[in-house]
């Protein structure tokens, strides 16, 4: 600045700057004024529009869920848009998965179950107006399972022979078998609109994810207005959705924020009213903010340690049920979590769901134990340097951990320490994911750190199926009696007339550790209580998101 | 001239294709690809995972792939993004533009900051404001990157809100004018920008003040003062005319530095430029954008060397010949 | 400025980079407890600096770590020992506590700087990481400068095909993507210390090198280099005789700022999680740990982050130190702006 005449002038300009933020935009902490003390929920109910800002660290990949990777966000955002036949309700920890209608207002099976029949809803319109039909399910089912689409879950379909269009309102799937998953594997995947992505044939769809955001029409209760993944997607009400008075927002942001501290700062800033998943590092400060809200609940998800069977150390069950018992699960997760939100893992079907077999019980923290099992193997520490050896080796692996996965690793930080006091020398190594998924499917590993979603279904075959080395079963565990077991128990059609035998498998795994599980924590969302009647849980985070609400003031 | 020029410029296209070639057999031999990328709650049947080999044409030889993909960008097909379906050539561009905002505004910052501070310590060399400015510009260039971010967040985000705490554009930014878009834009690009300018301004500053120093004990200046001229004319007209141009090469090299991706102010801002966009290619293994990004990247970096080269030629004969 | 004083800024320089070797070579004798050590995490995580807990080593081979114990006679149980452990009160009976003395326990923890969320001693990581994040520096900067005299030299004096081979070569190095190269390195195997020096060192001589090659070129045209050449000297002896001790200046200057760098970028790939895993404690991963718990224990970013901050500064003052008492007329400016160029591609200058 030359002239000191420039001077008010440029402060003016500073201070217009800094405060035209304002009014644009959604506000919130932005204009640095105080904020309004919390109010309770509106006793007049729901207000229509407003809109919410949702956070992730990821970017959703495209609209086509059949194409682009499936990561979390995008299952999210398509649900949105496209919705499925029926609804499945988060039940499932009481007893096997109900669901409620959704596209579909009704079904039924034939007496052999090979066969069911769905009735579709009469009001449900594409956002063009096009009603949904019949052929926009069959059109889904053949997209799903076409080879150049190559959908990741094409599998589920594997037992579906064919869709029948009985007329336009009803269709038939017909099965090869029966089993206890007809229901979830049919109601896998959003219903697409055959009368608009039927234009590009099927081996052109890989590549073009473009092309179907440019041609987009939607069942659901949201519609795209914006799609800018690295920073944010915007969804506007879809005026024609079937549910007459939803959603009740006029517009939700998906923003992109890659560094969860950032995250978590714009939480705190009101630039971003809803996380679904906190660090539990950030609970108390969540829970002492009178304008957020801590919505915490059961995960079904378990980690556990993998000794891969393939390793001489770990072929022996005795031997795995002494490194259970040398460490401290109980201080692990008092360390690692705050407050109640993680427990020791018992079994691999997690303690909040009916199947878990209540007559089982952690192993307890027993280093001498663990100690003596081992010698009476033949672990003896000969040269005194701590470590157990036999015939010349010492008991050392590598624990790997996957980067990115904080609690991991820290888990095999303190695995480290406490297999220590027994004589056993563990290396916790950190891996980028994508590696550790190699070294898993490859079976080239020592031992590693890693979690599990539990299915729904109760269906173990996975990670403990003799033949599943690839999948989920990473350490070669080998079992006739449990493969045969988790074909008995998937194959009865009521899963509930499983439970003796699911009771069974979880006995066999609790005396074989195949695994040594750890934990299983809940997540924590967090919303600012602007922003009424959320309730993400195990499913979905957005689970009813046509039903969430804000105050009218915005 | 022009033949130093010819001369280098292939040499620049040789290294851009050997970069390359080194880039797509490291990448391929990292462990784990795109078919392997599991996700917690699915998992992908062998059948499967097969069929995605066969669709992303990852079930040849290795030296077909290749000879295919660089016959492909010959053409100037860039191929496909795995993770995102879309051509790659889009998202690249898509994040260049990002990059370029950030990196032109760090620059500015960078020199304006260089530049003032550099002649405030040059007229009065030894003084109190001397080595203040001295002493900040080290502190400065002392810390790590992510730290000045996250202390900025800290303290312009939370402790006194008057700045975004990250991002390019605030929410609401498709329901405003383009003045107020701009303006929204302007307010996102003062923190990042401000840190990563002040990070460098610090070699700047040392650049100008010893370059100025240097200038203003030749004669001409010392005639120009004993001729009258004001000591200010004498500093920003006849001394810093000389003392710039050399600052010029330096800008340039900065620049495209800047441009080749800060991948750590992206992370810690949630800037969506190259740098974070190549480090998620990476890790999800998308084979053609990391390939892509990594063109577009040593393109920069070749460029600023052949920039700079040329500008040293035009000032220095000697190195043409060489 | 007289010779004989050493200015201020390389009495400064020497003195912080002096402190900070000296506290990492020391490490073992200045570290009050073993590195690893996690005797009782859930009661002494999160810790603030001056914490002293009592500890108290129990029959079964485990440790309990209380703010406060009390010995008691005659109690219920008979004697034994009251703890004050997590806000609650813990009664022992005598036989199950080893370490009994008359007033409590005979051992104690005294945690100078506070603890990490293990409940690990932070002074004593600071120590260690100190020794791991110098080692990388200097032997980085050892492989660097190696690289770069050698490979500068040889293009300065080997000919034109020779000159125009290595630089191309130099050119490539620069060009090819760094951050590539280590997402890459850490997939394929976690880089240790060894290892991290190696790749940092072998990707950041290019900027020594240019500066060699300029100066043995400058100073090889000069008169007494072609009289040694005149001789007969061979070009090896004049080159280690003649040429590199005059061109030592700037590049031991510029090798000093790279120490510098070489620790910031260490700590930067910590930061995006590529650098040196956990448990190997560095500055660089225990700021970004801390960071994640920030509003916990602002102390375990802090005093990591003081430390780097020290130590970065003290070089590239010792470096600024070295030419004022070296070569006063060496444009460290210059040298100061080309070593950004040390710093390789898809990384930022900070």
């Amino acid at each position: 600045m030359r002239s000191r005449s420039a001077r008010p002038l440029f402060a003016a300009l500073l201070v217009l700057f800094l405060t035209a933020g304002c009014d644009g935009g959604k506000g919130g902490g932005e204009d640095g004024a105080a904020t309004p003390a919390p109010r309770p929920a509106s006793a007049l109910g729901p207000q229509r529009g407003g809109t919410v800002v949702i956070g992730w660290t990821a970017a959703p990949t495209g609209v086509n869920e059949l194409i682009t990777q499936a990561t979390a966000i995008t299952t999210e955002l398509v649900r949105q848009l496209f919705p499925q036949l029926l609804q499945e309700q988060p039940d499932f920890e009481e007893h096997p998965p109900t669901f409620r209608p959704l596209l579909a207002r009704s079904y039924e099976w034939s007496p052999d179950r090979k066969t069911l029949t769905f009735h579709l809803r009469e009001d449900a319109v594409w956002s063009d107006g096009v009603p949904v039909t019949a052929d926009d399910v069959r059109f889904t089912w053949q997209a799903e399972t076409h080879p150049d689409v190559a959908w990741d879950s094409a599998y589920m379909k594997e037992h579906i022979t064919d869709v029948e269009v009985v007329n336009p309102k009803t269709v038939r799937f017909h099965f090869a078998k029966v089993y206890a998953k007809q229901l979830e594997d049919v109601n896998e995947g959003g219903i697409l609109p055959s009368h608009v992505w039927g234009k590009l044939p099927f081996p052109q769809w890989r590549g073009n994810a473009d092309w179907f955001r440019e041609h987009l029409v939607v069942s659901g209760p949201f519609n795209v207005s914006s799609w800018d993944p690295q920073q944010q997607v915007v969804l506007v009400r879809n005026p024609r959705y079937f549910e007459k008075d939803l959603p009740h927002l006029d517009k939700v942001v998906i923003r992109n924020v890659a560094d969860p501290a950032s995250l978590i700062t714009q939480l705190f800033s009101g630039e971003v009213d809803f996380v679904p998943q906190v660090q539990p590092s950030e609970m108390k400060s969540i829970q002492e903010d009178p304008r957020l809200r801590l919505i915490p609940y059961w995960f079904r998800l378990y980690v556990c340690v993998i000794w891969n069977e393939r390793n001489p150390l770990f072929a022996d069950a005795d031997v795995r049920r002494a490194l259970t018992l040398g460490i401290d699960r109980q201080t692990i997760v008092d360390t690692l979590f705050p407050g109640d939100i993680a427990r020791v893992a018992v079994s691999p079907i997690v303690q909040s769901v009916w199947a878990f077999d209540r007559s089982l019980g952690p192993l307890p923290y027993d280093p001498r134990e663990s100690r003596r099992i081992l010698e009476s193997k033949g672990w003896k520490d000969s040269n005194g340097d701590g470590i157990l050896d036999k015939n010349g080796k010492p008991f050392s692996f590598v624990l790997l951990s996957n980067a990115g996965n904080q609690q991991r690793n820290d888990a095999s930080v303190m695995i480290q320490e406490q297999l220590k006091q027994v004589g056993i020398r563990a290396e916790p190594r950190v891996v980028e994911f994508n590696s550790l998924v190699n070294d898993a499917t490859g079976g080239t590993f020592d031992a590693m750190v890693f979690g599990f979603t539990m299915d729904t279904s109760m269906d173990l075959t996975a990670q403990f199926g003799s033949d599943s080395v690839e999948e989920g079963n990473f350490g070669a565990y080998k079992n006739p009696e449990i493969d045969r077991l988790m074909v008995e128990a998937m194959a009865k059609p009521q899963a509930q007339d499983a439970k003796p035998i699911f009771d069974r498998i979880q006995q066999i795994l609790h005396r074989d550790q195949p695994v040594t599980l750890l934990w299983e924590s809940q997540r924590l969302s967090a919303i600012n209580r602007r922003v009424h009647d959320a309730r993400p849980n195990v499913l979905f985070s957005l689970y009813n998101l046509e039903d969430w609400w804000v105050d009218a003031d915005r | 001239m022009i033949r130093f020029i010819l001369r280098r410029l292939a040499a620049s296209l040789l290294l851009l294709y050997l970069v390359l070639t080194a880039t797509f057999f490291l990448l391929h031999l990292a462990p784990g690809s795109p078919a392997t990328v599991i996700l917690e709650d699915q998992r992908i049947s062998a059948e499967q995972r097969e069929n995605l080999r066969r669709v992303y044409g990852l079930d040849r030889p290795l030296p077909v792939q290749y000879a295919r993909w660089l016959s492909a960008v010959a053409r100037g097909d860039w191929g496909t993004s795995f993770s995102q379906q879309r051509p790659v050539k889009r998202v690249v561009l898509d994040a260049v533009p990002a990059t370029m905002i950030l990196a032109v505004a760090a620059l500015l910052v960078e020199q304006a900051a260089g530049l003032v501070f550099g002649i405030v310590a040059a007229r009065r060399p030894g003084s109190a404001a001397d080595h203040a400015i001295r002493v900040v510009s080290l502190l400065l260039f002392s810390q790590p990157g992510f730290w000045l971010g996250l202390m900025a967040i800290l303290l312009f985000s939370l402790a006194w809100p008057i700045l975004p705490a990250g991002h390019m554009y605030s929410v609401g930014v498709d329901e405003m004018g383009s003045g107020a878009r701009l303006l929204d834009l302007l307010r996102h690009l003062i923190l990042p920008a401000v840190v990563l300018g002040l990070a460098e301004a610090g070699s700047v500053v040392r650049y100008v003040r010893s370059s100025l120093l240097d200038v203003l004990g030749q004669e001409y200046i010392r005639a120009a003062r004993a001729k009258g001229i004001s000591e200010r004319r004498v500093v920003w007209v006849h001394a810093l005319r000389n003392a710039l141009p050399p600052l010029i090469q330096v800008m340039a090299i900065s620049l495209i530095s800047l441009l080749s991706g800060a991948l750590v102010m992206e992370v810690v801002f949630s800037w969506p430029g190259i740098g974070r966009l190549t480090f998620d290619a990476i890790l999800s293994r998308d084979y053609p954008l990391v390939l892509a990004a990594t063109a577009f990247s040593a393109v920069m970096v070749l460029a600023a060397n052949l920039m700079a080269d040329v500008l040293h030629a035009l000032a220095d004969p000697r190195v043409r010949d060489e | 400025m007289s010779s004989k004083r050493l200015p201020g800024s390389l009495r400064w320089g020497i003195g912080m980079t002096g402190l900070v070797l000296l506290a990492a070579l020391a490490a073992p004798l200045l570290a009050p407890y073993s590195l690893s050590e996690q005797l009782d995490p859930v009661a002494a995580r999160y810790r603030p600096p001056g914490t002293v807990l009592q500890a108290v080593h129990l029959a079964d081979g485990r440790w309990r770590l209380a703010d406060r114990v009390e010995r008691i006679a005659d109690g219920l149980e008979g004697n034994g020992l009251v703890l004050e452990r997590l806000g609650r009160r813990e009664i022992l009976p005598e036989a199950q506590v080893l370490n009994l003395t008359a007033g409590g326990v005979a051992d104690r923890r005294v945690f100078l700087l506070g603890t990490d969320k293990f409940g690990r001693d932070l002074w004593t990581r600071m120590l260690y990481g100190a020794r791991v994040s110098l080692a990388v520096g200097m032997l980085s900067m050892a492989l660097a400068l190696t690289l770069g005299v050698a490979v500068g030299s040889a293009a300065a004096l080997g000919g034109p095909l020779a000159d125009a081979l290595l630089m191309r070569t130099v050119d490539a190095i620069i060009s090819f993507p760094f951050l590539f190269l280590m997402i890459l390195l850490s997939a394929l195997f976690a880089p240790g210390t060894g290892a991290m020096i190696l790749i940092l060192g072998s990707v950041t001589w290019t900027g020594i090198c240019r500066l060699t090659r300029a100066e043995v070129r400058g100073l090889a045209r000069r008169e007494f280099a072609v009289a040694a050449r005149a001789i007969g000297q061979t070009p090896i002896k004049i080159l280690l005789r003649h040429l590199l001790p005059n061109a030592l200046t700037p590049i031991l200057i510029r090798a000093t700022l790279l120490i510098g760098n070489l620790i910031l970028l260490e700590s930067s790939l910590s930061f995006l999680g590529l650098g040196i895993q956990a448990p190997t404690p560095t500055w660089g991963n225990m700021i970004a740990e801390g960071r994640e718990a920030l509003s916990q224990g602002w102390w375990i970013a802090t005093f990591p982050g003081a430390a780097l901050a020290v130590t970065v500064i003290g070089f590239n003052l010792l470096a600024d130190g070295l030419r004022d008492f070296l070569d006063p007329r060496l444009d460290l400016a210059r040298l100061d702006l080309e070593t950004r160029s040390d710093r390789p591609a898809m990384l930022p200058p900070s």
